[in-house]
């Protein structure tokens, strides 16, 4: 019996991956897509960001000054800056916001007198916090105070013989022990996880959907259920083959990603290829056990919505709902950065992003692995029997 | 053989409310005979056909399959019904040969018996010519004869078909009703739905006039005509309709 609908279910599924092996779009989607996709977002983010950060740094400061005259040393080391040009804007102000100069500098009328008398005197710097090139010029015109500052400190301390030293009162000492690899895996418990969800839910609707409801609307289905062959195994022919596809999609996610991470022009955005961290065989092992029962749960919630639905329309309106949670739960998780307890691994889709986010942190917990294969697959159980329910139920299959 | 004693098929509708589509229909189909549901478009003849081969559970009566009944053995009944109905596609990137393959194997026909049913079928059929190309690319009538040949792909003594000439150009139509005749010879029992009057007229041994799910007369062309003292068989069924309401002049 067991061996006969076994036999069914691979000759449903060798059905299924025939239609998919004719249809060339599916094919690219699932395969030259996610291997090209976060390559080419990553590399593009990375390039834009690199020419935008060119552009944005001014290769000359163009300022306009008020009261030069009162701050002639400090005017000394403006000067002697190659990169900074100065203006004689008539209204420095407008000009700022038109983006005609970087930054406006006021200087107190006694700036110099002040300085001398151990006084502190204002120096006030307008910028265009819209501009980012005004921006960047603030943080140059930051470094040149901070230089003038600790000039006029060591005159002041010299004046009453105190070395610089003095002004030491701590050495603190910050001490990193995480190796790059594990930061990185820091990066990828946050990313992976939420992209593998997203990826495996969207890669199973599509799939899911074209071998259940489009089924029905297509009326290709009556001709399977006249056949020998039992309904249970047209339900388990039809998730194994959704699994494998999806299977395949999230592989090839995968390994975009870790093309993608390697890409120098990644790292500025992403940690580079430190991001996927040290990810070892025992840790593979591990997301796989995680990732079945989650893709199997998903799978059997999409069989089960694309079975009871008339139409693939319907099915998607049923659907989109579930996703824009499971997007939900993603981003929140992805963010996240606190251990959890135990029974949040028994909470579908949360658990398995958290499970995932224990293995690439070395931090896997046995009672927490098991609940979330329990639960996810308890789920699937229920799912898989609900869908051969309807797959034996006339109202649901010719509703009209 | 086939035979329906006493159907009923009640629909419960949440929009609609209670529908009954069949109403305590009785019927049999012989071996070697073609009988004929005759009815206009909502009589219930596609739901009879969707019991008989168990798509659908009757809601009282029986109806039984070569002897087998259709509720309590569905899968001995479908090991020996070949089904076709016009609302049923096929796989439009799978070629006549994978579809004759795939049902064949659901079957649970060996390679060696597919093959050779393969070659019969297509030669019967004179589908060679496009055995393999897709179905997406094939006319109405090829489909058509693609449609048939997996019906009969593990030759099955009983054969319903729902409509079969529904949307066939002139010589396709012609072609199916020749099959049918062909089958008849074989000794198979074949139970078509029609509502075009000179199908069952032309192929038909027996006919049964199906209206709002009543079967109101069976029998064969000659009984018909001698019940009602009338020639026409569309004149036996317009007084049936009128007596029934079902249509006004």
């Amino acid at each position: 019996m067991m061996k006969s609908m076994f036999k069914d279910s691979m000759i449903i599924m060798w059905k299924e991956f025939k239609i998919l092996f004719r249809d060339r779009r599916t094919l690219f989607m699932m395969t030259v897509f996610p291997l090209a996709f976060l390559p080419i977002l990553f590399g593009s983010i990375g390039y834009f960001a690199r020419i935008s950060e060119k552009a944005n740094t001014p290769s000359a400061i163009i300022v306009a000054v008020k009261n030069p005259g009162a701050a002639p040393s400090f005017m000394k080391i403006l000067r002697s800056m190659p990169n900074v040009f100065f203006s004689n804007s008539v209204e420095p102000v407008k000009d700022l916001r038109d983006k005609k100069i970087h930054l406006y500098v006021e200087f107190d009328k006694d700036f110099e007198g002040k300085i001398m008398e151990d006084g502190a005197p204002s120096i006030k710097v307008f910028y265009n916090g819209a501009w980012e090139q005004s921006q960047n010029a603030l943080k140059i015109f930051e470094h040149i105070i901070d230089s003038y500052k600790a000039q006029i400190l060591d005159i002041r301390l010299a004046k009453r013989a105190i070395s610089r030293d003095y002004l030491k009162v701590l050495i603190p000492i910050f001490v990193d022990r995480s190796t790059p690899q594990e930061r990185g895996g820091s990066v990828a418990a946050m990313l992976v996880p939420y992209f593998i969800v997203i990826y495996l839910f969207s890669a199973a609707l599509s799939v899911g959907l074209g071998t259940t409801t489009s089924e029905k609307e297509k009326g290709t289905i009556g001709i399977l259920l006249v056949n020998q062959v039992d309904r249970s195994a047209i339900v388990f022919g039809k998730i194994v083959y959704i699994m494998v596809v999806a299977l395949i999609y999230v592989i090839f996610t995968f390994i975009g990603m870790y093309i993608a991470l390697k890409n120098p022009s990644s790292s500025m955005i992403m940690g580079g290829k430190a991001a996927l961290g040290k990810i070892g065989f025992l840790a593979l092992a591990q997301l796989f056990i995680i990732l079945l029962p989650l893709e199997s749960m998903i799978v059997s919630i999409i069989v089960a919505i694309g079975t009871f639905s008339k139409t693939v329309r319907e099915a998607t309106g049923y659907l989109t709902p579930l996703n824009i949670l499971v997007v939900i739960v993603g981003i929140a998780s992805m963010m996240a950065n606190f251990n959890v307890s135990w029974w949040t691994y028994s909470i579908p889709f949360v658990n398995t992003i958290f499970a995932m986010k224990d293995v690439f942190l070395n931090q896997v917990k046995f009672t927490n692995f098991i609940l979330v294969i329990l639960t996810n697959s308890i789920i699937t159980v229920l799912f898989v029997l609900l869908t051969a329910r309807m797959f034996n139920n006339e109202k649901i299959l010719f509703r009209v | 053989m086939i035979e329906a004693k006493n159907v009923t098929k009640i629909f419960d509708s949440r929009k609609k409310g209670r529908i009954v589509a069949v109403n305590d229909v009785s019927f049999e189909v012989r071996e070697g005979e073609i009988f004929g549901l005759l009815g206009p478009n909502g009589a219930g003849k596609t739901t009879s056909l969707r019991m008989i081969s168990t798509l659908m559970k009757p809601t009282k009566g029986t109806i039984r399959v070569n002897g087998f009944d259709v509720v309590k053995e569905p899968k001995k009944v479908r090991k020996g019904l070949g089904f076709l109905t016009s609302d049923m596609k096929l796989y439009e990137s799978l070629t006549p040969r994978e579809l004759l393959i795939f049902f064949g194997r659901l079957n649970h026909l060996s390679d060696d018996v597919i093959e050779q049913r393969t070659e019969e079928i297509s030669e019967y059929l004179d589908m060679k010519e496009f055995l393999d190309k897709k179905v997406g690319k094939l006319s109405t009538g090829m489909r058509q004869k693609a449609a048939i040949s997996i019906s009969l792909i593990h030759d099955p003594n009983v054969i319903v078909f729902d409509e079969p000439t529904n949307g066939l150009d002139v010589i396709t139509a012609h072609t199916v009703t020749e099959l049918l005749k062909d089958f008849k010879e074989r000794n198979k029992s074949i139970l078509i739905s029609t509502h075009v009057m000179s199908v069952a007229e032309k192929v038909c041994d027996r006919i049964g006039i199906l209206l709002k799910g009543k079967l109101k007369a069976v029998g064969t062309l000659d009984e018909l005509r001698e019940q009602f003292e009338m020639t026409d068989l569309e004149d036996i069924f317009f007084t049936l309709a009128r007596e029934d309401d079902e249509i006004h002049v």
